[in-house]
């Protein structure tokens, strides 16, 4: 009869977890440094056009985003104008809200880019030339109409 | 004095601490990209002087390439009419606009009809001859403007320009440039969607900057984009480096040549 040897308990040794907190937080500096808050999702639905030339703007905290889009299913009547989460329905009330932002931004008017965000196929040109108008008004001078790029 | 030890503080739940905070985190940001799109500035409200200067130019039809969009995003350039997918068609007639015929000054309207009638701009040489007259002219002028007690602003400006040609002369030696009146027209009505009013502008600016980059590309050797935005060693932008460049490229391609109607707001009321 052979003999079954006594296995002997050798095992392998227990893994060091100490240095896991140091991975751990090494990986949260790096996503704390790396990233900026998201902004809200915009009420408005929109699609922004497609394009092959493009600019772009760095400097995120010279940025203001005005969305323009529809709400519901309510297609071209429905144009709603978005700034800082608050909809409004007329280009004239937006004014005051493109003003508080600016405010809010502690930046002077003409270096702040506005960065429109707007629906394709339900907005028009003559949207574009009254939201132009008002913003020529109140000194806006650099905008940036949004768009997905081409591959 | 016995010396009391300090038991260890157990780490063990850091980790899931710090697990925690990257998890959220990881949930509540995005990674900074630079905002992309079409820029554009805003424009000014200009004052109607009625003793402004006003510069009249000779306007031929074949100076002006027309875009008409309809309500429909039809297109009309050149009395042709086009369907919104066709608009790719645009490309071309940008880059002919910019870089068709050349003529030597001297040779009459006749001639350009004679062989072979066009519809886009014709340059004409710039002489040496030509831009002495010029300059002179405009010194005179200058000088009467100055006696006379009269701005001189437009005089002064007159004078530049000339010379700024003579500048080009010397650089890139024989060139030829766009008549004055030369420009693109995009007329779009109130009621064309704006996806379709971009995609124009897209294809105009697209094509404008093939232009530019192939006259920089067999100048010297750069693309434009990288003259115009980039940085060089030490941090120094290009744009500095590579003003005299810039200018002459400014000289051959001006860039007030696209005009826009969504721009022609004076009237629109809000």
């Amino acid at each position: 009869m052979a003999k079954f040897g006594k296995k002997q308990k050798k095992g392998l040794p227990p893994i060091s977890t100490a240095s896991l907190p140091d991975i751990v937080f090494m990986l949260l500096f790096f996503f704390m440094v790396t990233t900026v808050v998201r902004e809200n999702p915009a009420k408005v639905k929109y699609v922004v056009p497609t394009t092959k030339y493009y600019d772009q703007v760095e400097d995120r905290s010279k940025i203001a985003y005005v969305y323009i889009g529809t709400l519901g299913d309510g297609g071209k009547s429905n144009i709603r104008y978005e700034i800082n989460g608050n909809v409004v329905d007329e280009i004239v009330k937006l004014k005051d809200k493109l003003i508080n932002k600016q405010g809010e931004m502690d930046e002077k008017m003409e270096d702040i880019t506005f960065t429109l965000k707007i629906d394709k196929s339900n907005v028009d040109v003559g949207q574009i030339k009254r939201l132009k108008k008002m913003m020529q008004e109140i000194d806006i001078k650099l905008i940036l109409y949004s768009s997905e790029q081409e591959k | 004095m016995g010396k009391r030890e300090i038991p260890e503080i157990n780490a063990g739940s850091m980790a899931d601490i710090a697990f925690l905070l990257l998890v959220f985190f990881l949930v509540t940001t995005t990674i900074n990209v630079p905002e992309k799109g079409v820029k554009t500035v805003v424009p000014k409200k200009v004052e109607k002087n009625d003793d402004d200067q006003i510069i009249k130019v000779k306007v031929l039809p074949r100076d002006i390439l027309k875009i008409k969009a309809n309500a429909r995003n039809q297109l009309l350039i050149e009395g042709e009419v086009y369907e919104p997918e066709e608009a790719d068609i645009i490309y071309d007639m940008v880059i002919k606009f910019y870089d068709s015929h050349t003529r030597a000054r001297g040779l009459s309207e006749d001639d350009i009809d004679g062989d072979g009638k066009t519809d886009f701009p014709v340059r004409w040489e710039v002489t040496t001859d030509t831009i002495k007259q010029e300059v002179e002219k405009w010194k005179e002028q200058l000088n009467s403007a100055l006696s006379y007690d009269m701005e001189p602003d437009f005089f002064q400006f007159m004078v530049d320009r000339w010379e700024d040609k003579q500048m080009v002369l010397d650089e890139i030696g024989t060139y030829y440039e766009l008549p004055d009146a030369a420009s693109i027209k995009f007329e779009t009505d109130d009621e064309t969607t704006y996806g379709f009013y971009l995609k124009v502008l897209d294809i105009i600016q697209a094509a404008k900057s093939k232009v530019l980059n192939d006259f920089c590309e067999s100048t010297w050797g750069l693309k434009y984009e990288d003259m115009k935005f980039g940085n060089s060693e030490g941090g120094i932008p290009n744009e500095e480096k590579y003003k005299k460049e810039l200018k002459i490229v400014e000289m051959l391609y001006p860039p007030a040549k696209i005009i826009d109607y969504a721009d022609k707001i004076e009237d629109v009321n809000y």
